[in-house]
């Protein structure tokens, strides 16, 4: 009876697990295709032929996805970098330095999570436009940054919570001034949850399509997903293996993160279900 | 002035983000919330609209149908990513090589939505799902899925259920494992079955799990965009539009701005009165 059991639940998840592949064997499949290969046959068809890398390499080049791959992994890195050291240091003025009326300024900060995304676009693009901000590289980055501070405040204050006073009276003592805790004292501990938001962070960015659609425009600027949506709009009809090629080359930065972290996804959200 | 002196110092590490937060985030609100008033249609000539654009919202045949639409993902979302999730984690728990069925149902997860979208619409298209459909003789089912209203709104929640059901898995599986021991040993002495087990044990243990994973679920099921963007745009004529796509296509399509800026208010109203429910227990346990 237990064996019928634990037999059935293999089948059935192993269904599933086919299931849940099928689309992305699909995607390799068809974007390793010579685009004639793929007209001539259908999409369930085997691949006579193996063109991914030039396939990939068009997606770079015909559909500019190289330039938005370079926007968006600077946008990743430095936004998530700039917005944790921001998001620390807000934290450290409150927790640590025990800023009177700490948790107000910490809900100020906080409300910008709150808030559904569709509230933000039309006066930022109106704000970006007047400012002369609207599609240039540094309006784009600056965005990032200030939309990744609420959350990384959030976990960052909880961490800091944790962290005994003592220690940073003991730091007192020895005529640290409060940079110095920060430094010293402080960003060392941190390390644990400045790498899980570094994750998180960096694939919000990422994956962002609205913003990137909404505050740009050039192709110097446009991150990659809101490229990618254009692209799709291009290529679907004339060019579907270079299309999907496009999509494997995009999606490779953050599987690898997802798949080499993943213990620190996990703890992420362990973190965040806790709190 | 005093404030100053005693906690300056604080007062220098704490600013910088709250300054940047107030400029991009807390000003966007304001206005917004202004803009909702009035019939700005980006022609320049602004005048106020009371609650125009509001009752507009619930009169109006397109905004209806983005309501209803967006009524349809939220009960689809809560039940189907969520239900599977505690599927997926329910078998997965306790069976050996749960690590690779893990990964494999959380795999679309690493990926954007855009390019989610981008995946369903060429598994929709003529040659994917309608090959196999009409080879096995459902010929009638093999439609345009994603020009057909309403099947496109359900083409698109099957994309949306094979890119989240993993991460409520994962949620589910760190609550299964957090589960004290006892009781499923009494159970298991007293002879429950499984299924009586789950019922009556496990379910009600998981409950405080559940609901973060259900309001999780409510609040992004709300603000959905991207797939819908990519996959369909909110057409054809507008049929599968959700808030958040009517919110954009009025603001950046129709420069509508004052009727985009009122169902944002809308959508915040509705998430916040759901994030309300968790919420109020941290800001009550901190303040």
């Amino acid at each position: 009876m237990r064996k019928i059991a634990t037999m059935s639940a293999y089948l059935a998840v192993t269904i599933l697990a086919v299931l849940w592949l099928l689309p992305i064997a699909l995607v390799l499949m068809n974007a390793s295709k010579s685009y004639r290969d793929y007209t001539q046959g259908n999409m369930w068809a085997w691949p006579e032929s193996f063109q991914l890398f030039a396939n990939m390499k068009e997606a770079l080049h015909m559909g500019e996805l190289g330039r938005g791959m370079l926007n968006s992994f600077l946008y990743s890195s430095l936004g998530a970098g700039i917005s944790i050291l921001l998001a620390a240091l807000a934290a450290f003025g409150i927790v640590i330095l025990r800023l009177k009326g700490g948790f107000y300024w910490f809900l100020l900060i906080y409300s910008g999570t709150i808030f559904p995304f569709q509230m933000y676009l039309v006066p930022l693009f109106k704000g970006y436009q007047k400012l002369g901000m609207y599609d240039t590289f540094w309006g784009m980055l600056f965005f990032y940054v200030a939309i990744a501070i609420p959350f990384c405040l959030f976990l960052l204050r909880n961490f800091m919570t944790t962290i005994p006073y003592e220690m940073i009276e003991a730091a007192q003592m020895d005529g640290f001034r409060s940079f110095g805790i920060f430094s010293n004292i402080v960003a060392p501990l941190l390390v644990p949850p400045v790498s899980v938001l570094m994750l998180f962070q960096f694939t919000w960015i990422w994956n962002d399509l609205i913003f990137g659609m909404t505050l740009s425009r050039s192709e110097t600027v446009r991150p990659v997903m809101a490229g990618l949506s254009t692209m799709q709009g291009m290529f679907f009809r004339s060019g579907v293996t270079t299309l999907l090629a496009g999509i494997v080359l995009t999606s490779i930065p953050t599987l690898i993160l997802f798949f080499s972290l993943q213990r620190n996804f996990i703890k992420g959200m362990q973190l965040s279900v806790k709190s | 002035m005093q404030y100053w002196r005693k906690h300056g110092v604080a007062l220098c590490y704490t600013l910088p983000a709250a300054l940047i937060i107030a400029a991009f985030f807390i000003t966007s609100i304001l206005y917004t919330l202004y803009v909702s008033f009035t019939n700005d249609d980006g022609l320049g000539t602004t005048e106020w609209a009371g609650f125009e654009n509001y009752v507009r919202i619930f009169q109006d045949m397109t905004y209806i149908a983005s309501l209803k639409n967006t009524f349809i993902w939220v009960v689809a979302t809560l039940a189907f990513p969520v239900g599977l999730g505690l599927m997926f984690s329910v078998l997965l728990q306790n069976m050996k090589g749960q690590r690779f069925f893990k990964n494999v149902f959380y795999l679309p997860y690493a990926m954007s939505l855009t390019v989610v979208g981008v995946i369903w619409v060429f598994l929709f298209s003529q040659t994917g799902i309608n090959f196999i459909l009409s080879r096995i003789g459902l010929n009638e089912l093999a439609i345009d899925w994603l020009s057909t209203p309403p099947y496109n709104t359900y083409a698109m929640i099957v994309a949306s259920i094979w890119q989240g059901a993993g991460t409520n898995m994962l949620l589910f599986l760190i609550g299964l494992g957090a589960l004290p021991k006892e009781p499923f040993e009494a159970a298991s002495i007293d002879g429950a079955g499984r299924l009586r087990t789950f019922w009556s044990i496990t379910l009600p243990l998981l409950n405080p799990i559940t609901i973060v994973v259900m309001g999780m679920a409510l609040v992004n099921s709300f603000k959905i965009f991207d797939l819908i963007w990519v996959m369909t745009m909110g057409g054809p004529y507008r049929s599968s539009e959700t808030l958040a796509v009517t919110m954009y296509r009025e603001s950046f399509v129709l420069f509508h701005f004052g009727q985009g800026a009122a169902i944002s208010i809308l959508l915040t109203v509705a998430s916040i009165a759901v994030s309300w429910f968790y919420l109020r227990k941290t800001i009550a346990r901190e303040a």
